[in-house]
């Protein structure tokens, strides 16, 4: 039973954000604390979960993941209304008279700088909410249900179109010059949050006109599957635009640029530095690994990476830990924390990335580790260079 | 009707014209299914988006679970290849593949020559030496499809039975009762015979280490076993080697020989057992009698890499003895030689 329940540690966090959002006011930042002391206090206290429990009923789990949906919709809903000048749907009126609570008055009183904790915050909860649980359906390319949910909830972070680029793009070219999403040594997280998006989106939008050219069918009609992703986001902001006025649209915009962009660190932290010959097979070498506990329960098991890319269509219930990968700083939430300062990010990193390259690169990769090296202006990376073998 | 209810069946998976069999359980992959069979088809990606486990569905319908548009070539799309990371089957299938790391360096080529020598090794047994009209680069183990058009439109795979060498390229071939080509290669005149052929495939070669060998060879596999050996002796390879040679009688022993002269100027130890399974008991052989698995499991340590060649039925209990003598898997290579006769009995 716990082991269906450990992966809805998502949904209780949402909950408990939409809550602490509709309250507004400092609740707003106090959510905001909490969330992050959770995250990074549990993986640090909580240890590793490297069972891998046998699932009898894995439907169960999928419907976990597309229960996303209606949360991510409630999510967004309450964000808006927040900043909205109206009160959208008589939302805090209908609170008020259940129960007592009057939250428009709380939303009246809610400051500039809440807004600001409000943006971040809703920003990382559309991309656990939204992103992760995107990906992992978008992956199930077998499953049309699973594939439109999934799509929908990336569209959220305008990123429907990551369904294409991630699984096409991404999976094939991981850890070479080729992928966007892998971060070269150092570069900084800020930069590829922009190099990463932009890259990204042509990529989707290439390998979309080459699948239709290839198949004889119009580039612009409907059958483009980047087209309609893009419709769907379009589609979002104008139905925010539609309840909750420019001030709820704009604020959607802003708050679905950060979860892209929160991805985009997620992204970072799960390749940064690697290498891959484009001839060998991506191999659970080539990805950051954790197995942190509370990661891994709201994250379902994105953390267990290594196995995910060395076998891309396994669904989260099956990843193993592979405890042999090579391991991330920390969890999740701690590493992306880190990658936010680079300078600190580099001192705890730098080293990784050299000890990567003796325990696992192979002998092409070595070749390559060295001109990734000298290319990274990172000086105590640029005078590690590897002898031809 | 209520087929909807019924547990779905496996389905079969033939590749490359019955050199390898695989059983695919209801949705698996035909990736997944050959892997677990240990068919190497080359894979990167497995979520189809990398394109290296393409291959051409030859029979047989397989369902897409994601559109291959976005990887194959147009070209590649009419010809109907597919990606065997993302299809699984719905009936029996069968597909052409280039298995192995070793193959994915050596182009596949289609080439023509013709038969230059024939020799008769035992009373099944036919040499064949043919004269290309171009050198094959092969690595020795691997084999090729030919193709008598004189004789028969069917191709049919053989192994290589020496060295990489030019021009010239030579077959052991066996004759199966029933077959559609082997019977006529053993009975007519074949002399200057035009030849057609595709090739190198598989992925049965010597693998670099420094761990004994032991090899083992049942009728016609001796071709490969021979080649491999022959090809490691010029590169200088100090291994120890024990070769089994599984026979029925004396009078199906060939290649003695040239397996001696070998073993003679092999630089580490090497030993050749030949053991015979139907030799009359008052007959003067003193070499070892019985199954050759029998003999194999005497003075195995488990250190030995292992590389098999033959009968389906002499591989899968040779594999059985190395795995009880702690032969990891991985270390163990083989090449089953499968005939029509075999897939319509399995």
């Amino acid at each position: 039973m716990f082991d269906y329940l450990k992966f809805s540690s998502f949904h209780l966090s949402a909950l408990i954000t939409i809550v602490m959002i509709s309250l507004g006011g400092w609740y707003i930042s106090i959510g905001f604390v909490v969330f992050f002391v959770v995250y990074i206090g549990g993986d640090w206290l909580l240890g590793d979960d490297i069972t891998e429990p046998e699932y009898k009923y894995p439907k169960l789990l999928t419907w976990q993941l597309w229960l996303a949906l209606p949360l991510i919709c409630m999510l967004v809903f309450v964000s808006v209304w927040q900043v909205a000048s109206v009160d959208v749907f008589h939302f805090g009126l209908t609170i008020a008279s259940l129960t007592g609570v009057d939250i428009n008055a709380t939303k009246e009183a809610t400051s500039i700088g809440h807004y600001l904790v409000l943006a971040s915050f809703v920003g990382i909860n559309l991309s656990i909410l939204g992103t992760l649980t995107g990906h992992e359906l978008t992956h199930r390319t077998w499953d049309p249900v699973s594939m439109l949910i999934g799509r929908w909830l990336l569209a959220f972070t305008f990123d429907a179109n990551f369904s294409i680029e991630h699984v096409y793009g991404h999976h094939r070219y991981v850890c070479t010059k080729a992928d966007p999403a892998t971060a070269p040594r150092g570069r900084s997280v800020y930069a590829h949050m922009f190099i990463s998006t932009i890259k990204g989106y042509i990529s989707a939008w290439k390998l979309e006109k080459f699948r239709l050219l290839k198949k004889h069918q119009a580039v612009f009609s409907f059958r483009n599957v980047a087209i309609r992703g893009v419709l769907m986001s379009a589609f979002l902001v104008f139905s925010v635009f539609f309840i909750a006025g420019w001030e709820g649209a704009v604020f959607f915009i802003v708050i679905a640029i950060l979860g892209k962009f929160n991805l985009e660190i997620i992204n970072f932290i799960e390749h940064y530095g690697m290498v891959r010959h484009p001839e060998l097979p991506v191999q659970p070498r080539h990805s950051w690994n954790t197995n942190k506990r509370v990661s891994s329960w709201a994250m379902f098991n994105l953390t267990r990476h290594s196995h995910h890319h060395a076998q891309g269509e396994v669904p989260f219930h099956q990843l193993k830990p592979f405890s042999e990968a090579p391991m991330m700083i920390g969890g999740y939430l701690t590493t992306y924390v880190i990658a936010l300062i680079p300078p600190l990010w580099n001192k705890l990193m730098v080293p990784k990335v050299l000890e990567w390259d003796q325990k696992y690169a192979s002998k092409e990769e070595l070749l390559l580790a060295s001109e990734a090296n000298k290319m990274s202006g990172i000086k105590a990376l640029e005078n590690v260079q590897y002898a031809a073998l | 009707m209520f087929s909807f209810f019924c547990a779905k069946p496996a389905n079969k998976l033939t590749v490359n014209g019955g050199r390898h069999i695989a059983t695919c359980e209801p949705e698996e992959t035909l990736l997944s299914a050959a892997l677990r069979c240990d068919i190497a088809i080359s894979h990167s990606c497995r979520v189809g988006s990398c394109a290296s486990c393409k291959c051409k569905l030859i029979k047989g319908e397989v369902k897409e679970l994601t559109d291959s548009a976005y990887v194959l070539s147009q070209e590649e799309l009419e010809q109907g290849y597919i990606l065997a990371c993302q299809s699984v089957p719905k009936s029996d299938v069968e597909i052409d593949v280039i298995l192995g790391e070793v193959t994915a360096q050596l182009a596949v080529k289609e080439c023509s020559g013709v038969i230059t020598a024939q020799q008769k090794l035992t009373h099944d047994i036919t040499h064949l030496t043919i004269s290309l009209n171009e050198s094959m680069n092969y690595t020795s183990g691997q084999y090729a499809e030919l193709r008598i058009p004189a004789l028969s439109s069917a191709f049919r795979a053989y192994s290589f039975a020496a060295p990489s060498g030019g021009n010239q390229v030579e077959f052991f071939i066996r004759e199966v009762s029933g077959g559609e080509l082997s019977p006529l290669v053993h009975s007519q005149n074949l002399l200057i015979t035009p030849v057609e052929m595709h090739g190198p495939f598989g992925d049965f070669y010597l693998r670099e280490s420094d761990a004994p060998i032991v090899c083992v060879a049942g009728g016609s596999g001796l071709a490969p076993i021979k080649a491999l050996l022959q090809q490691a002796l010029k590169e200088g390879v100090t291994r120890d080697v024990v070769f089994y040679f599984g026979a029925r009688t004396q009078q199906d022993l060939y290649c003695t020989d040239t397996i001696l002269a070998l073993a003679k100027q092999w630089q580490g130890r090497f030993t050749y057992i030949p053991v015979l399974s139907q030799e009359p008991d008052d007959s003067p052989w003193s070499g070892q009698r019985g199954l050759v698995t029998d003999a194999l499991s005497q003075g195995l340590t488990g250190a030995e890499h292992a590389y098999l060649c033959g009968p389906p039925n002499m591989i899968d209990a040779a594999i059985e003895v190395l795995k009880t003598h702690c032969v990891q898997s991985a270390n163990i290579h083989f090449d089953k030689f499968i005939s029509k006769a075999d897939l319509v009995a399995a």
